[in-house]
C-alpha cells in the first residue's frame, strides 16, 4: 500500500545543506516575495501507453480538479477521451485556486522522462500549496494518469520525494477499445460508461487477451503504478 | 499513546479501570470500475488476531466470506477475540466508485483494524485490510487495499453458488451483478483451488454475453489494484 504514496527524503547531506542555506521565510532586501523553486520529473513507467501532453498544476491546498468517486469535469473528460488538454487548461486559467500550470511539450512515451521547473511564492508553499498532474493514457477510451494534490511544504531545500501514480478511468466512455473510440479520435459528450465516476482503471483487455473488436494489443496493457514522479526542491 | 496513557495514569485515582476507548471514523471506497463489494465486516481487535496470512490456507470463516459473502463466521471469530465490530455499514452491496463511512469505538487493547468483503463477480476474491495498526495521533490516514484470492475455489468464472465447496460465483437476484454478468459460459476448466491466500491475479472474462467460457464481462468487470481506499480518521 505504501507503493502508491510514499515519499523518500533526500540524502542526509542534502538535508544538512538545505538547513544551512535555508532562507525560506525571508524576503530579499528589495522586498520582493521569497521564492521556492521545484523540479518535477515525470517518467512513463508503462510498456506501451503514451501519455498525452502533461498538465501540471500548482494550487491552493483546498482546491481539487477531480475526485475519486465523482463525475469528472468536461475539461478532464476531453483530456481522458482525446488527450487534448485545451478545454481543461482554459478552465484552470479562469480558476483563482491555481498558482501556476506547466505544460508538457508533447506525448510522453513509455520509458521517457520529462522535467519541469516551477517557481512559487514561499508564502504559498508555507500555506500548503499542492501539486497535481493530469494526462491521458493515450491508447485507451478514457484512461488517465493523475497525481492528486501532493503537498510541497514538507520539502526543504535540496530534498526530494518520489511517488508512483495510479491509472484511472474517467467514467465517461465505455471501454470498447475499438479504433474509432480510442486515443485522439475519441471525444463524445455522451457519457455511456458502466460507472459514471472517476475510479481506478481496470486495465485494458486487448485483442490478444480476448476482446474481439479491440484495436489494442498486449503491448498496451499495463499494471499499476503507471508513472514515477520525483519532486525536488531546488 | 504515551501521553494519553500518562494522563490516564494521573486520572486513575478516580478512574474505575485502565481500559480506554477511542472513536475512529472508517471510510471505505470501492475504487473498481465494475466490481461490487458484498457487505463489509470492519473490526478493531487485539494484536494476536488477523483474518488471514498470505501464503497460508484460508480459515473456514474466511472461506465463507470469500466464496459467498457470508460474514457470520468472521463475526463469531472476532467476537470470541473481544473485537469491536461493525457489520454491513453500506447496508448492502458497495457499488463501484461508492464509499461508506462508519464510526467504530475501540476498547481496551483493540488497536488493530481489519476489514473484508467479497468481490463480485469472482469465485473467491475479496478485498481486505488485515490487522493495520490504528494510529493514535489525531488525523486522517489513507490506506490503499488490494484484492486477494482465498485460494479455496477454482476460478471457473461461471455463475453458480456462494456455498462452500460448490462451484461458481453467487449472483444476488435483481442485482447489477446479474445484469452485467453473462450467462451460459461453460466455465474455465482444468483449474483447482490454489490452496493458499494470495493477491488475486484478476479475472479473465470474455466478450460473449451468452456463451463461451466465462460469465464475467472482460470489458467492464475487471480491476487492477488497489481496489479500495480506506481512510481512518482518529478523532
Amino acid at each position: 500500500m505504501n507503493l502508491y504514496h510514499y515519499a523518500l527524503l533526500g540524502s542526509a547531506c542534502c538535508l544538512l545543506a538545505g538547513c544551512l542555506n535555508d532562507n525560506d521565510n525571508d524576503d530579499d532586501m528589495m522586498g520582493a516575495p521569497a521564492k521556492a523553486k521545484f523540479e518535477v520529473t515525470v517518467t512513463n513507467e508503462t510498456a506501451g501507453q503514451p501519455f498525452s501532453p502533461l498538465t501540471i498544476i500548482a494550487h491552493k491546498a483546498t482546491a481539487k480538479y477531480w475526485a475519486l468517486g465523482e463525475p469528472v469535469s468536461v475539461g478532464l473528460e476531453y483530456v481522458a477521451e482525446t488527450g487534448n488538454p485545451t478545454v481543461f487548461r482554459d478552465a484552470l486559467k479562469m480558476d483563482n485556486t491555481v498558482y501556476m500550470t506547466k505544460e508538457g511539450k508533447g506525448l510522453l512515451f513509455s520509458g521517457k522522462t520529462e522535467s519541469f521547473e516551477l517557481e512559487l511564492n514561499q508564502s504559498d508553499v508555507s500555506a500548503g500549496a499542492r501539486l497535481s498532474l493530469a494526462a491521458m493514457l493515450g491508447k485507451t477510451n478514457d484512461g488517465l494518469v493523475l497525481m492528486s494534490g501532493q503537498k510541497l511544504s514538507e520539502l526543504k531545500q535540496g530534498q526530494s520525494m518520489t511517488l508512483h501514480l495510479l491509472s484511472y478511468d474517467a467514467g465517461t466512455e465505455l471501454n470498447r477499445e475499438t479504433a474509432e473510440t480510442l486515443g485522439s479520435a475519441g471525444f463524445n459528450p455522451v457519457r455511456d460508461d458502466v460507472t459514471s465516476a472517476l475510479t481506478v482503471h481496470g486495465g485494458v483487455v486487448s485483442k490478444d487477451d480476448g476482446l474481439t473488436n479491440s484495436a489494442l494489443t498486449q503491448l498496451e496493457k499495463w499494471d499499476n503504478p503507471v508513472a514515477k514522479v520525483s519532486i525536488k526542491r531546488l | 499513546m504515551q501521553i494519553s496513557r500518562l494522563l490516564l495514569g494521573v486520572a486513575s485515582l478516580c478512574a474505575f479501570s485502565v481500559t480506554h476507548a477511542a472513536d475512529v471514523e472508517i471510510q471505505v471506497q470501492n475504487l473498481t470500475h465494475g466490481t461490487y463489494f458484498t457487505p463489509l465486516i470492519v473490526a478493531a481487535h487485539n494484536s494476536s488476531t488477523k483474518l488471514f496470512s498470505v501464503g497460508m490456507p484460508a480459515s473456514m470463516s474466511l472461506t465463507k466470506m470469500a466464496e459467498g459473502g457470508d460474514i457470520a463466521g468472521l463475526d463469531a471469530d472476532l467476537m470470541a477475540a473481544g473485537a469491536n465490530i461493525m457489520k454491513n455499514p453500506a447496508a448492502g452491496l458497495l457499488a463501484p466508485s461508492k464509499s461508506t463511512t462508519t464510526m467504530l469505538t475501540t476498547t481496551g487493547s483493540n488497536t488493530y483494524l481489519s476489514l473484508a468483503a467479497m468481490l463480485l463477480p469472482t469465485n473467491d476474491g475479496f478485498v481486505a485490510a488485515n490487522a493495520i495498526q490504528i494510529p493514535t495521533t489525531k488525523g486522517e490516514y489513507v490506506y490503499w487495499l488490494n484484492a486477494y484470492d482465498a485460494g479455496t475455489e477454482a476460478n471457473d468464472e461461471k455463475r453458480g453458488s456462494g456455498a462452500v465447496g460448490v462451484a461458481g460465483f453467487p449472483v444476488p437476484p435483481n442485482s447489477p451483478i446479474d445484469t452485467m454478468s453473462g450467462t451460459g459460459g461453460t466455465g474455465i476448466t482444468g483449474l483447482t483451488a490454489e490452496g493458499f491466500v494470495h493477491i488475486h491475479r484478476g479475472v479473465l472474462g470474455d466478450d460473449n454475453a451468452t456463451g463461451r467460457k466465462s460469465d464475467i464481462n472482460n470489458m467492464t468487470q475487471r480491476w487492477l489494484n488497489p481496489v479500495a481506499r480506506l481512510v481512518i480518521t482518529v478523532k
